[in-house]
């Protein structure tokens, strides 16, 4: 299980510089979602296997939107406030770039690791 | 299961008092999650009480929270460090300095003209305008007190000059000591305290824009 945390472990700092992008592509294909849904819906994707903790997610969330990529609306649900976040149409431009950076460097990383010994 | 206002109360100040969250946006998204956490658990049919403190350890528990508020800051302030520079790059360009070096000209040319009481009485009023509008802006920010406005009166704390007005200050209540002989002294001295002034203004003014500008709460409300 891969957990994006505040650990320092090997995995943790490999996995840490990807949130961002999994942020950003989670808002491609939605209107807006806000801190709790975005770790549920992870979760969800990865039947389990990846966990987002709170305290990688909302560094990551106000970092993007310091970056201009979020864009936020606060709205009143269930009597508190709760924020939803949105991409911006920076961040439109933005999550497509870094997805298609992301898939590519997967892509490269794989082609190493399934290396035949032979080669 | 929906929490009510005093369980919502209740969450509120476990995240204030446990984890010491003082930011309120901050605070307001952490409580929704704890929130949302503990409505999860208490589906499963757990009691209110049960369900917050396996909520609170799922949010990561009294220092895990406060290391978002600690990212949170430091994002804050990194925002402010930036627009600041930026906006102090944006005063001391080409125009401050031209308008700074006629001022300063006009004075030289003027203060022969003038009694030597009137420009020392003068320049001891305007040496303390730099510190006349920081004061304003620090009594302005306590009495208003949100989350940005206490980040920029820590960041202004650090950052203004305020030693350097003491000095520009105390140099001048020298003048008192000099006669009416040395006015070539007076003449060139009130050149130089002027462009001081005009340049510590500037800076001071600085804080004033950075006050009006907003790093959170840019959010909108739905």
């Amino acid at each position: 299980m891969y957990v994006y945390g505040m650990s320092t472990s090997p995995n943790s700092q490999l996995l840490k510089g990807s949130l961002s992008v999994m942020i950003l592509r989670l808002l491609e294909g939605r209107d807006r979602m806000y801190g709790y849904e975005i770790t549920q819906k992870v979760k969800k994707l990865t039947a389990g296997e990846m966990t987002v903790t709170e305290g990688a997610l909302y560094p990551a969330l106000h970092k993007l939107e310091a970056e201009g990529l979020l864009t936020t609306e606060t709205q009143v649900v269930d009597g508190r406030a709760r924020k939803y976040y949105s991409l911006t149409k920076t961040g439109q431009t933005e999550a497509a770039g870094r997805v298609a950076e992301l898939t590519t460097f997967l892509e490269n990383l794989n082609l190493v690791l399934n290396l035949k010994p032979s080669l | 299961m929906l929490l009510t206002a005093d369980q919502l109360t209740s969450l509120r100040i476990d995240l204030q008092s446990l984890a010491g969250i003082k930011y309120e946006p901050i605070l307001a998204e952490l409580l929704d999650h704890y929130a949302t956490l503990t409505e999860q658990h208490m589906d499963t049919g757990l009691s209110f009480g049960d369900a917050s403190k396996w909520a609170w350890n799922d949010l990561g528990q009294g220092e895990g929270i406060q290391q978002i508020q600690d990212d949170y800051i430091a994002n804050i302030q990194q925002q402010i460090r930036s627009r600041h520079l930026a906006i102090v790059k944006s005063y001391f360009r080409w125009p401050a300095f031209l308008t700074t070096a006629l001022v300063g000209m006009l004075v030289y040319l003027v203060v022969p003209l003038l009694p030597a009481d009137i420009t020392r009485y003068v320049l001891l009023a305007v040496v303390f305008i730099p510190t006349f509008i920081m004061v304003w802006l620090e009594r302005k920010l306590k009495n208003e007190p949100t989350s940005q406005r206490f980040l920029i009166l820590e960041y202004m704390a650090n950052h203004n000059k305020q030693h350097v007005n003491a000095v520009v200050i105390s140099a001048n209540f020298w003048l008192i000591l000099i006669d009416d002989h040395h006015s070539h002294f007076l003449q060139a001295y009130s050149t130089f305290i002027m462009v001081v002034c005009m340049l510590m203004v500037l800076y001071t003014v600085s804080f004033v824009q950075l006050l009006n500008e907003r790093f959170d709460f840019r959010t909108t409300i739905a």
